[in-house]
């Protein structure tokens, strides 16, 4: 593999992890409340798909990105009305309000199908920067997910509401008990979850994968999920899975390693590696629990 | 046990979602008013909302509503499935994987033995079907052992299930399938018969699926412990019940179950293989058991209307070109209402 050929790959994988990334940070906030949102994936396709849809119908770009966000917004809105308000079964309403947004999606997404729009623009802001320049160098929604990385996991971290935060999704018996208003904090996570899988779904269509057809984002809200898993709810952590897996189950990659595998199959390697994610994570855990014990 | 006692609302554990006589009317309310949001959307796509439910219901014809009971019976026997591993706490979102798995084992079984008699034949994919989807289901069995998070590894397998159907019919059986993408069709002596048009196997078969999974799971010591497992592993293991041994014999027999799904789908239902014969049934299926739970008549109610939606909508995309995705739109739309109506979870 030559040099050009191997920055060409570290392009690409850097756009196709942003979405991921930005949904992945997202979660891992409602996740360090306790709240698992299994709706992130309609959430992110609903998204997708409006930010899509917006973009072509007023050729701005700016106005399909807040027309991303705001979905993602008022999706996690009525999540958290449900399952934080009104103390509902997180994973049943996850699956229930992620399903109906997959609907609504595929539904009125269907005028948009095949058609082309403007696509964001690679900025050159990090031209001068050698080897990294190569691949980093990337829309505004990647120089938007390294920020990202650095905010939560400054946030979460470093600053007193952050460790709140995570204080809540620690022990809430223990948070409420302390005088926490718990509810709320897990209803902004929740937000700002949304905010980002809003987002995530902007960047696919208006970036990484420009463009609508049905179910065009089906998964990658899983994988997020997947990946949060995997990084322990620890942003930094989150960021090295979500390069990582993108990396491993990058098409190029997986023909080096399965160098005879047939076409249909290779399509499947991100849910093989979320597999493989999935059991060392458990592993981790496992041995995690094990010194704790 | 008397069959009154059998068809008496399900004595469910967790309390949840028990359809009582009197809030019956309040829940019709309720699907009615979840009309009202794909009505809005329908309407948001440039459609006239009335015709296309006036189109919906005249569209609606005997043969359709054969289709409806066979679309029925399906969801029965995968909420079935869901039954079996909800109540031991397992969130089974592989079931879509386990029944797609599974038409590759019936449409395995129907290559070898085509001419074979539909006595010989069926039971045969039948066999071959549940083997099958229970093989699918022990890798989120395997899984869990480790502590795997069910719903990830299902939805996983899910993905990985479709795909190698895709692969069987590109790949392997390219040649049986005389390089048709719309797939390998099953000869008329591998489906269930159908008595002027409607499939009374299938609608015999789903409920004695469905009646027997509640009476197993509600009134025998083999459901008691898998809901034991459910409501508290520790509490369980002080008993002396292996959660390990309930995690993966529920998601066997839950694998089992939607095996015979995936048969009836492929055989009977599109009479062919091909890579979009999941068509939904398991996801779908899993909304309906956290609605209905261990209810009944909740899970025939919800089935049986799921079905005419889903049959009524068929005809709308020749005539007013309204694409079929607005049956799980209404669907859904459903079960969000009936969801909302429910109080809250007790944990």
């Amino acid at each position: 593999m030559t040099e050009r050929m191997l920055m060409l790959l570290l392009a690409q994988v850097v756009k196709l992890a942003t979405p991921l990334l930005i949904a992945a940070l997202g979660e891992t906030m409602a996740e360090s409340t306790g709240v698992v949102i299994l709706a992130l994936d309609g959430i992110i396709m609903l998204s997708a798909m409006v930010a899509f849809a917006v973009n072509f119908s007023t050729a701005s770009l700016l106005l399909g990105i807040v027309a991303g966000a705001l979905i993602g917004l008022g999706l996690a809105a009525v999540f958290a009305l449900i399952a934080v308000n009104q103390e509902r079964d997180q994973y049943a309403t996850g699956l229930i309000i992620g399903t109906l947004a997959i609907g609504i999606a595929n539904y009125l997404g269907n005028p948009f199908i095949g058609k082309t729009a403007g696509t964001m623009p690679d900025l050159p802001i990090l031209n001068g920067v050698p080897v990294f320049g190569g691949f980093l160098n990337q829309s505004l929604f990647t120089y938007f997910s390294y920020l990202a990385v650095a905010l939560i996991a400054y946030y979460l971290y470093r600053t007193r509401p952050g460790i709140t935060t995570r204080a809540v999704g620690a022990n809430v018996e223990a948070a409420i008990r302390r005088g926490l208003p718990t509810k709320r904090i897990q209803v902004l996570a929740v937000l700002a979850a949304g905010l980002m899988a809003g987002l995530a779904g902007a960047a696919f269509t208006l970036d990484t994968k420009p463009g609508w057809t049905q179910n065009q984002t089906l998964g990658w809200g899983w994988l997020a999920l997947t990946i949060v898993i995997f990084g322990q709810r620890n942003p930094l952590w989150v960021t090295v899975g979500a390069y990582l897996f993108t990396f491993l189950s990058a098409a190029t990659i997986v023909q080096i390693f399965f160098p005879v595998l047939p076409a249909q199959l290779t399509g499947v390697a991100p849910y093989v590696m979320m597999l493989v994610v999935l059991v060392i994570a458990s592993f981790w855990q496992r041995s995690r629990q094990r010194r704790l014990a | 046990m008397s069959l009154r006692q059998l068809f008496a609302p399900a004595q469910d554990m967790t309390g949840k979602g028990r359809l009582r006589g009197g809030d019956l009317a309040v829940r019709v309310a309720a699907a009615l008013a979840a009309f009202l949001l794909p009505t809005l959307l329908i309407a948001l796509a440039g459609k006239d909302p009335l015709a296309v439910y006036q189109e919906f219901v005249t569209g609606l014809t005997v043969s359709r509503l054969g289709d409806a009971t066979m679309y029925a019976a399906i969801l029965i026997i995968c909420t079935a499935s869901a039954m079996i591993t909800f109540n031991a706490s397992l969130w089974n979102i592989g079931i879509e994987g386990q029944l797609a798995f599974a038409t590759i084992g019936a449409t395995g079984a129907m290559i070898l033995m085509r001419d074979a008699p539909s006595a010989i034949l069926i039971p045969a994919m039948l066999v071959a079907a549940m083997v099958a989807g229970a093989l699918w289901a022990s890798f989120v069995a395997l899984l869990r052992l480790i502590d795997v998070n069910e719903i990830f590894s299902g939805f996983a397998l899910n993905q990985i299930a479709g795909a190698l159907v895709k692969f069987m019919l590109v790949g392997v059986w390219w040649e049986i399938s005389q390089k048709r993408m719309s797939g390998i069709p099953f000869p008329d002596n591998a489906s269930l018969p159908t008595v002027g048009g409607i499939n009374l196997w299938m609608i015999a078969l789903s409920l004695i699926v469905l009646v027997g999974t509640v009476w197993v799971i509600v009134r025998t010591p083999i459901g008691l412990q898998v809901r034991a497992v459910g409501l508290s592993r520790v509490s369980a293991s002080f008993y002396g019940i292996s959660a390990n041994w309930v995690f993966v014999a529920t998601l066997l027999a839950g694998g089992a179950l939607a095996g015979i799904a995936g048969m009836l789908t492929s055989s009977t239902y599109f009479h062919r293989f091909a890579p979009d014969v999941t068509s939904g049934f398991g996801f779908t299926a899993i909304l309906i058991y956290l609605i209905a739970r261990m209810n009944l008549l909740g899970v025939i109610v919800l089935s049986t209307l799921f079905g005419l939606i889903n049959a009524g909508t068929i005809g709308l995309q020749t005539r007013l070109g309204i694409d079929p995705s607005l049956a799980g739109l209404v669907q859904i739309s459903i079960i969000l209402a009936l969801y909302l109506l429910q109080g809250k979870d007790k944990r």
